[in-house]
């Protein structure tokens, strides 16, 4: 009967830890110099636990960082809290709409960063619009959520007036939405790397699959073909191997991916290797060795081959860039795929999750290197044109379309 | 096999109403068996050799996590949904071990990092089947007696508990698993066959033919065959059942520990909720070969490589997990036991 009672105390005492715990870590506050008139809050909704939590996390710290390194604006001092939009292990729209409740009725917060996907923000655009509280997503990309098609209707359900009752709009984002992406892929794929063939598969989700779909379809306007198209249930696919041998075996000369370092999309760029190698561009031709060592060399050419940088990026990632290059070269091409993804998504870098240890997250490297050196030679003028190189007969798409293709054709891309 | 034709005839005719369910079934496996014939055919020769080399990679790894799930299941009819979860522990104290026993991607396939590679699995092996002894002694012990649903709960339970520590150990993201054995391969028919699928095929049978021969040799394996028989009268004839159900945990928990560092070995990459799907089909293979045979759980987890690689291969991958599915409830229906299954008495 005793030892009963030592084990329950045991577990309050558990549930005790756990309660403070959490409570100790679900706001903080900075410490900023000139904080006279009061506290503003930075709200944030992300998916931070959970299978989720790869994107969520990166994404919470790095506004975290932001909110904390600003201090103050005004005489206010500002001050960060993070909401969790997971249940089960999985993002929520319903929890979503729960926490944007909850910081409506904060008045001290002023608006909230987030969330990171689609379907969570189409619950929670409503309930902020109608309390005119801002919301600024760093990763959603559905074009439903702000731009008026035919279909949206039909397949979200709603649309952008819908979702706006208060007529004033609210919802900001700074990822490109997946009408842009896919397209953007392809065109880059035809225009600059002259490729023609490609293999596309995707994760099954709304926005891996979407972006795939859009891809396909500018690719096949080209007049590229796609050779070869399967959609995983990442959740339980380890192995890309077969796809990859069919994918050469009809004469792939690229992989797009719809996909998302959450759904597994490093794993079948590292099982390339050995089955599509080199990467076949025209304005670099280069022999496919059938298993090429992993000799350091290669991947340079690679890097150069074959990831785009958006003018934007250059000026803000110059810097970083410069300070990783000293490291070993499959790390230096790590920093320099992960950086060319464009600075808005945490939850992009793709390319820095397939090989880095990614613990912490690269946003915040990012900014406190670019911080600390502005870059010497490059103008920070967003206009600042592309390498002679990049630049095709065309011009690009779109000012926020960000994408890059690593090494072997595969897109790292933003989040639903 | 004539017995499973007979059950085949009984379901077949037996019923009337099922009758035509029946045939449209059989006439849906054998068109999905033509056009994957066709298929194979069009594509050529190598191209198949190609995917069976990944089928049965794929299988063996399957297959070590199955024999965990299949012996635990047949000494205490228990199904331990936190081996999948323990499978991925031992990916991530391998990737741990690793610098210690300094291993890093800078001696990727020198013939120097066998012996290292050797230590890590011993070790790994060693420190999963002492949490799995442990998991056994505090959370399924005290539940030997209770209802069966019980230690059920308390597995997923367990699991869930085991998926915790490991996103508090490294996160939600990918762990990257140095790349340490060679890349390259031999080609046989234009097929290349890479060191590491030989690798994985080997390290899984070498496990798994050690293991035959400890359970139909050792006495402790007599002891876990007659425990597994019957509790009851292996008590009386002097057996240490708690020793025998520990050192059952134990080794199947060395499989699970293996098969970890086996996957980081062969796809380089580990995430903390892993083991729910790679236990999911784990579990699915066992229940395939028959639950409580470890010969089954070979076979199953092999065979379930084999149709993921065809499928993928051959036909569109969103279906592949109905495929498998669909598969295993037909071979339930006709062998209730698993393919190779023998009857667990019901208690």
């Amino acid at each position: 009967m005793q030892r009963r009672w030592y084990t329950a105390g045991a577990i309050i005492a558990g549930f005790a830890m756990l309660a403070t715990a959490c409570t100790g870590g679900a706001g903080s506050t900075a410490g900023g110099g000139g904080t006279t008139k009061g506290e503003i809050i930075i709200a944030s909704d992300q998916p931070t636990s959970g299978g989720d939590a790869s994107d969520g996390l990166p994404a919470q710290n790095g506004i975290q960082f932001a909110v904390e390194s600003a201090g103050s604006i005004k005489g206010f001092k500002l001050t960060f809290k993070g909401w969790d939009d997971t249940v089960n292990g999985t993002h929520d729209p319903q929890k979503g709409a729960q926490n944007i409740q909850e910081m409506i009725s904060d008045a001290k917060i002023l608006g909230m960063i987030g969330p990171n996907n689609s379907n969570v923000a189409r619950a929670m655009i409503p309930i902020a619009n109608r309390a005119s509280f801002t919301m600024i997503s760093a990763a959603n990309t559905n074009e439903c959520l702000t731009q008026t098609f035919a279909y949206c209707e039909a397949d979200t359900g709603t649309t952008p007036a819908k979702l706006r009752p208060n007529g004033v709009n609210n919802y900001f984002r700074v990822a490109a939405a997946d009408t842009f992406q896919g397209p953007a892929a392809a065109d880059f794929v035809v225009d600059t790397l002259k490729l023609t063939k490609v293999a596309v598969w995707s994760d099954n989700e709304t926005f891996g699959k979407g972006v795939a779909d859009k891809f396909t379809a500018e690719i096949t306007k080209k007049g590229g073909t796609v050779v070869l198209r399967q959609d995983f249930d990442t959740k339980t696919t380890n192995d890309w191997k077969p796809f990859l041998t069919d994918a050469k075996n009809k004469g792939a000369q690229a992989v797009y991916a719809g996909a998302t370092s959450g759904t597994k999309i490093c794993i079948p760029r590292a099982q390339m290797k050995g089955i599509l190698d080199a990467p076949r561009s025209a304005s670099r031709t280069r022999p496919t060795t059938p298993r090429t060592s992993t000799a350091p060399s290669p991947r340079r050419t690679r890097t150069r081959t074959l990831t785009p940088r958006r003018p934007s990026t250059r000026s803000r990632s110059a810097s970083p860039r410069r300070k990783t290059s000293a490291r070993t070269p499959s790390r230096r091409w790590t920093a320099r795929t992960s950086l060319s993804t464009r600075s808005a998504g945490p939850s992009t870098l793709t390319a820095a999750t397939c090989r880095a240890a990614s613990r912490s997250a690269p946003r915040l490297r990012r900014q406190r290197a670019s911080r600390a050196r502005p870059a010497p030679t490059r103008s920070t003028r967003t206009e600042t044109p592309p390498r002679p190189r990049w630049r095709s007969s065309k011009p690009r798409a779109h000012p926020l379309t960000g994408y890059s293709l690593s090494s072997s054709g595969s897109a790292a891309s933003r989040h639903t | 096999m004539v017995g499973s034709l007979k059950q085949a005839r009984i379901a077949f005719v037996g019923a009337p109403i099922g009758r035509l369910v029946n045939l449209l079934v059989i006439l849906a496996v054998l068109y999905a068996i033509f056009i994957l014939a066709t298929k194979i055919f069009a594509q050529g020769p190598s191209y198949f050799l190609q995917i069976l080399t990944f089928g049965v990679a794929n299988g063996a790894i399957y297959a070590l996590v199955a024999l965990g799930y299949t012996m635990v299941y047949g000494i205490i009819e228990l199904i331990n949904f936190a081996h999948g979860d323990l499978f991925t522990l031992g990916g991530f104290i391998s990737v741990f071990l690793l610098p210690i026993f300094g291993l890093d991607a800078s001696k990727a396939g020198t013939p120097g990092i066998i012996l290292p590679l050797l230590a890590v699995f011993i070790v790994t092996m060693l420190i999963c089947g002492a949490i799995n002894v442990t998991i056994e002694r505090v959370a399924y012990r005290p539940l030997r007696h209770a209802p069966r649903l019980a230690p059920l709960i308390t597995a997923v339970g367990m699991s869930f508990v085991l998926e915790g520590v490991m996103f508090l150990w490294k996160g939600p993201f990918n762990v990257p698993y140095p790349n340490l054995l060679p890349t390259n391969g031999i080609v046989i028919g234009g097929a290349t066959i890479g060191v590491k699928d030989i690798f994985v095929i080997v390290v899984a049978a070498i496990l798994m033919i050690v293991l035959a021969l400890f359970v139909s040799r050792s006495t402790l394996g007599k002891a876990m065959r007659a425990t597994a028989q019957d509790q009851d009268a292996t008590e009386l004839m002097g057996i240490d059942i708690n020793r025998t159900i520990a050192a059952t945990f134990f080794i199947g928990a060395v499989l699970a520990g293996a098969g970890g560092t086996i996957f980081g070995l062969y796809y380089n990459t580990l995430v903390f909720d892993l083991g729910f799907s790679a236990g999911l089909f784990a579990f699915t293979a066992a229940v395939f070969g028959g639950i409580g045979n470890i010969q089954g759980a070979a076979l199953g987890g092999l065979l379930i490589g084999l149709i993921t690689a065809l499928w993928d291969g051959y036909m569109e991958s969103t279906w592949t997990q109905v495929i498998i599915f669909a598969i295993l409830i037909l071979v339930l229906v006709f062998r209730p036991t698993g393919l190779l299954g023998m009857r667990v008495p019901e208690k």
